[in-house]
This record gives C-alpha cells, structure tokens and sequence, in this order.
C-alpha cells in the first residue's frame, strides 16, 4: 500500500490491541524493521509472532524510551492506559512527552499519535469533525486532551513532524471495550441496548484504523494535521452488537429508554455510593436488621431500573447519540477509504473469537 | 556426602523450582547461585540461605559436584562445555537447547566427560504420566486409536529477561518453551510419529498458537493443540477400542478411566499441584543417576529427540511463505 520497507519504525503500546496490530502488519505486509517497547513481558504473545525486535521499557523513563528510540526513522505512539487520573496522566501526558522529546533529539521524520475520539466526548454534533471542541469527561479523555495539548506544542514551538488520529471506537478481534466487554455482558445476559439501539454506531475496524495509521505515515499533507477515522459507513447500535447476539444465540437484546436511563444513572450511583459506604462496615462488627434491610432495599432498586445491568452516563450518552460523524478530511488528505465492511469484519472477528475459544 | 551443587541462571523457575527444590533435599547441599545480575542472585541467596553468589560458573566449579542450568536456552550449550570441562554432572532446564546440533555437542560433551546428564521434562515426574505409560504397556484401552492433548493459557509466566518471547534468545515459541513437555510424554508414549502436519500462527517471528497433527505407528492418531493466548481444556485424552482415559494437564496425579465393559469411570488418586515437590523429585533421580550410574529419568537423549522433532516442524511451516495480509491474530496456517 505504501513504501515502508526497510524503513526502522518504532511502535510504543506494541503490545496492545492497536499497536499490536499495527506492529504485525508493518512487518509483515510493509517489511519494515519494527521495534516494540515491551513494558510487561506477559502482553507480548501476540506482537512476538512477527518479525519485530522487542525491547524492554517503559514510557515513564525518559532514558529507557531514548534507547527504544535509537535508529529509528518514524514512530507510532499508540501507548496509553485507562484507570485512575494519576496512571492516565503519568502514561498518557508525561509518557507521550518522553516519546516527542526522544523523538525530536533522535531526528525522526515523523511521529503519528494515536488519540482517540473520545477527546470531543460522548454526544457529538451531527457532521462533527477534526474542529469540534475538546470535552473533558474523566481521566482518559482528559489526559488524552492533554497529551493532544503536549502534541500540539511540539508542532508548533519545535515543529517536529506529527500526525494526529482519532479513531472512533475500535473493534475487531482482540478489542477489549467494543467487543469482549459487550459479548461477556451478553453471555451472562447482561447486555441492553439504548433506545432499542437506534443510536448511530461511528466504530472503526481495526484493520481500517491500522490502514489509516499507516497513510498518516507517510502522506506528505498529513503533518500538522488530526484526522477523525470511522469505518465511513455508520450503522445502528442495534446492528452492530446484533451481530454479536448472533454469534451467542441470543434472540433479541433487551432496551432501555434513554430518558428513563439518563434519569436513573445518577440515582443508581448515588445508590452504589451509599452502599460502598455501608458495606464497609467492619465484619466482626454485626450489621444490625435494620441495617441489613437498608443494604437489601437499596441493592433492590439498581436491579430494578437497570435489570440487565449498568452503564455509566458515558455510554449511555454515546449509544443515544444519533450522530454521523464526518471522515472526508482522512479521505481527502490521506486517501484513507476504509476496505473492511462491518459485516466482513464481523466475519473476521467472529473467526477469531471462535478460535480463542471465546465463544 | 551430600551433592555439592549450584543453580545458574536465577530467573523465575530457579526461584519457584530449582532453588526451594534443592533447599528441601538433604542429599544436596546448595552451594552456590551464578546469574550475570548478581544483585538477583544475591537477593535470592539471601532469601534461601545459599552461602555463594558469583557472576560466573568457572568461579565456582571447583567447589561443586553438578550444576543445575537454568539461564535462558541460548546460552546453555556454552555453560553446559563450562560445567563438563570442570568435571561436573548437569542437570539441564528444557529445552535442552534451541536446537538439534546444539544439543548434539552438549550430549558430545557429557559423553567425553563421562558425566550426567539430564533434562528437567518435569512432567515424566507426574504419577499419572507414569501411570499412563504402563496402563498403555498392559493395553489396558485395548488398541489404541487416538490421543488429543489441548494445552493453553493465556501467557503468565513471571520471567525475568522474556526470553521466552525473544527470538534473539529462542528458536521458537509456544511449542518448543510450553509443549515441549507435553511433546515429550507423546514421544515417551508412543514412540517417534511417522508423520505429521503443523500448523501454527508465528509471522516471521516465534509462534503463540500451534496445530499439530501426529501419525504414529500402528494408525494412532495425535491431535496438539496449543496455545499461549487463550484458555483451552488442559488435558490430554487418549481413546482406544476398549475405553478412554483423560488426565488434567495440571495435575499431577489425577487419571479418568472409562472402560466399555465397565459402568462409569473410575477415578485414580488426584492431587494438588506441588511444584517444589516435583522439582525436588527430579533432582533426587539426578542425584540417584549420579551415585548409581543409571540413567536419568529423562535423559539427554529424551531432549534432542524432542527438539529434533520440533526442528522439523518448523522446517515444514519456513516451506510455506508468509501471507501477503496479515491474517488475524491467532489464526494457524
């Protein structure tokens, strides 16, 4: 597709989902020398079936990053965490100022950032595109804000070459959030959609988000620039995780109305809240029958407005929101026209959660 | 007198293994710790009571009577000529070593030194791989149609330096690091297979899924599958026209027995997985083939013919060239 071959790249989060991914294509398909930084040995299994050299690291330490870095000609900062405020901002901020500043002393030609559409939050405009406002909505968008923010600053004061993508929900075999986490939910009935799932679904496929990332690579207009990347084709909510109900056998999906569940989300929190509270009472301490039947009642009413489980506001917002997210600047600038279609990439992914034994 | 040993190489099996193992024998004497990270060693020696530590073998070889080597497989081969050179006897983690001709000259030099050696497929320490072998010897199923093994976990293994994931330490991956014991109890079982097709999902790199098909003599059949990514059934089950039997792979002495001229199944004795016990088992046969001059259980030989066989199987799948797209992850070819 384009001329990676023999080029050294190094690809941060290589161990990931995205990166892992990314990795394996470059070497395989591209024949670039690739170079993985390894944080936890254990993630490696995928990324170690490809011909990448994998180095030991870890994001946070600017030396061993600067190592990783040596030789090499572009870089994939795809690397990043969820969790609490204080591991999103040390991985994703501090992390990504230690991959540009290893960048800029290395001389690299290019460092394309992985972010994430989550940055413009949950319920975008209809037609949003690269130019919608940053959303803070909790520790990962915002640090992911803030690492665009550290991004930005360094194409502006130092003018080291970068490309931004913000890929939509990413799916596709190993997708921990878009497809694991949903099918799980959906074994132990778990699962139910919003506004029976009529919603607009902007994902993207992992191999049309590797495609992107790789333009990004190597397009000469990309630098400087973000990109918005979906698989160009939106669906329902109810046809995309339809399609995982039939790989289970389940015949119809629960829903929710999202009035209903926007009114009861906080209420439920406010629940769990006090519950936390509760249950923290010591257990030689005995709770007396008032107290037992405060926590039973309590417990009651989450079952009772959510009866197929919980989301927070976040996704409920997300799988409410009908609108239609706008790619024409990834396809004008990088000719990025996305060649997986959901019910092929479903063939795919259903393939290979069957080989893992997933279902 | 006891067996004056050292463990080289300190990394996460000497620590959960080899080490507590040789602690809990009052036939050895642990001597000594070598690993290149002496701060490693040191905080194991500490921990174990180990009264050397030293960065290399040949500071410590005149003090000891055999050695147990359990640094990564690259470098086997080279501390496996330090230690015989010395006069020492060797008991040898698995792989022997990354390949056929490197466990050629490790067996030479054993041979010219008229020393020891033996390889740690802990699992020929299991009762029921034992057991296995002489309930198939009595025929006890009858003729023997088949064998199944699936073996798989998602990669846990707390190494050190992830030589099991580094191609520039190892020859390959999941089958040569993980099935390599179980590779061995079907070689043990039934002989050298006359055939086979492999399959597994390495795209120039180490491979985390294998499909292996094995055609031994008299029509037995053996299906391998095995995997480093997901969670398979972890047992072996082997069919013949009188019955099957199945054994969890993780566990060392549990066997089910169902005979078609027999109501229901019959459950052999089951027990917990006990590591350091196993261990300690297969250093008191090494130290018995020392005093004896018997055989190992598994012996050196045992470890070049699995490697050999391992050699082939990746011989056939480099005869296959790589897919122009990356097919998904996992997926065997």
């Amino acid at each position: 597709m384009v001329d990676y071959a023999g080029r050294k790249i190094l690809v941060t989060g290589g161990t990931g989902f995205i990166g892992g991914r990314l990795a394996e294509r470059l070497a395989v398909e591209e024949q670039a020398r690739v170079r993985v930084l390894v944080h936890h040995w254990s993630k490696a299994t995928w990324v170690s079936r490809a011909d990448v050299e994998l180095v030991q690291g870890d994001i946070r330490d600017p030396h061993s990053v600067a190592q990783a870095m040596r030789g090499c000609e572009l870089v994939f900062h795809c690397a990043a965490v969820g969790g609490t405020l204080d591991q999103c901002m040390s991985i994703n901020c501090e992390g990504t100022r230690n991959v540009l500043e290893s960048a800029m002393n290395a001389r690299v030609e290019r460092v394309v950032y992985l972010s994430t559409i989550a940055v413009h939050g949950p319920d975008l405009p209809d037609q949003a595109d690269e130019n919608d406002e940053f959303r803070p909505s909790g520790p990962y968008g915002d640090s992911k804000i803030d690492a665009e923010k550290i991004i930005w600053q360094f194409w502006r004061e130092r003018r080291l070459p970068l490309v931004i993508i913000r890929p939509a929900p990413v799916w596709g075999p190993r997708a921990a959030s878009f497809t694991l986490w949903p099918l799980n939910c959906m074994k132990s009935g778990q699962w139910f959609l919003i506004d029976s799932g009529q919603g607009t679904c902007n994902a993207v496929y992992i191999d049309n988000l590797v495609d992107a990332l790789l333009l990004a690579g190597v397009k000469p207009g990309a630098v400087g620039e973000a990109f918005l990347i979906t698989d160009g084709r939106p669906c329902t909510w109810a046809e995309y995780f339809g399609h995982y109900a039939r790989m289970l056998g389940v015949q119809k999906l629960p829903s929710i109305r999202s009035d209903v569940a926007r009114f009861a989300s906080p209420v439920v929190g406010k629940i769990n809240g006090l519950l936390s509270r509760l249950d923290h009472t010591p257990a030689y301490e005995p709770a007396r029958t008032s107290k037992r039947a405060l926590r039973w009642g309590l417990r009651l009413i989450p079952r009772l407005l959510f009866p197929y489980g919980s989301l927070d506001s976040w996704d409920l917002r997300k799988y409410a929101c009908r609108a239609e997210l706008n790619v024409s600047k990834a396809r004008a600038v990088l000719g990025y026209s996305p060649p997986i279609c959901l019910e092929e990439g479903m063939r795919e992914t259903e393939a290979w959660l069957r080989d893992q034994r997933i279902i | 007198m006891a067996l004056r040993i050292a463990v080289v190489g300190c990394g996460a099996v000497a620590e959960i293994g080899h080490i507590p193992a040789a602690c809990s024998l009052d036939k050895v004497k642990l001597a000594g710790l070598v690993d290149s990270d002496r701060a490693q060693a040191e905080k194991l020696a500490e921990r174990f009571g180990v009264p050397k530590v030293v960065t290399s073998l040949t500071e410590v070889a005149h003090e000891l009577d055999a050695v147990v080597l359990s640094t990564p497989p690259h470098i086997r081969p080279l501390l496996a000529e330090q230690a015989f050179s010395a006069g020492l006897h060797v008991l040898c983690e698995k792989p022997l070593a990354n390949s056929s001709a490197e466990c050629q000259a490790i067996l030479s030099a054993a041979k010219r030194a008229n020393r020891v050696l033996a390889v740690a497929h802990t699992a020929r320490f299991f009762p029921n791989r034992v057991r296995v072998e002489s309930l198939l010897k009595q025929k006890l199923l009858g003729k023997v149609y088949s064998v199944d093994v699936e073996q798989g976990d998602p990669y846990d293994w707390p190494t050190r330096t992830g030589y099991p994931l580094r191609r520039d330490m190892v020859r390959g991956g999941v089958l040569l690091n993980e099935g390599v014991h179980s590779l061995d109890a079907l070689l043990w079982w039934f002989g050298s297979p006359v055939d086979f097709e492999y399959e597994d999902d390495a795209l120039g790199g180490i491979e985390s899924n294998v499909r292996l098909r094995l055609h031994f003599a008299d029509g037995i059949l053996g299906k391998f599958r095995l995997s480093r990514t997901c969670k398979l059934d972890n047992r072996i089950t082997v069919r013949g026209e009188a019955g099957h039997l199945f054994l969890p792979l993780y566990d060392v002495a549990g066997i089910t027995i169902t005979r078609n001229d027999q109501q229901g199944t019959q459950e052999l004795a089951c027990s917990n997985w006990d590591f350091v016990k196993i261990v300690a088992e297969q250093l008191q046969d090494f130290v018995q083939s020392i005093e004896t001059e018997k055989p190992p259980r598994a012996t050196g030989q045992d470890g070049l013919v699995t490697i050999e066989f391992i050699e082939k199987c990746y011989a056939a799948k480099r005869q296959r060239p790589l897919p122009k797209r990356a097919p998904i992850p996992g997926l065997t070819w």
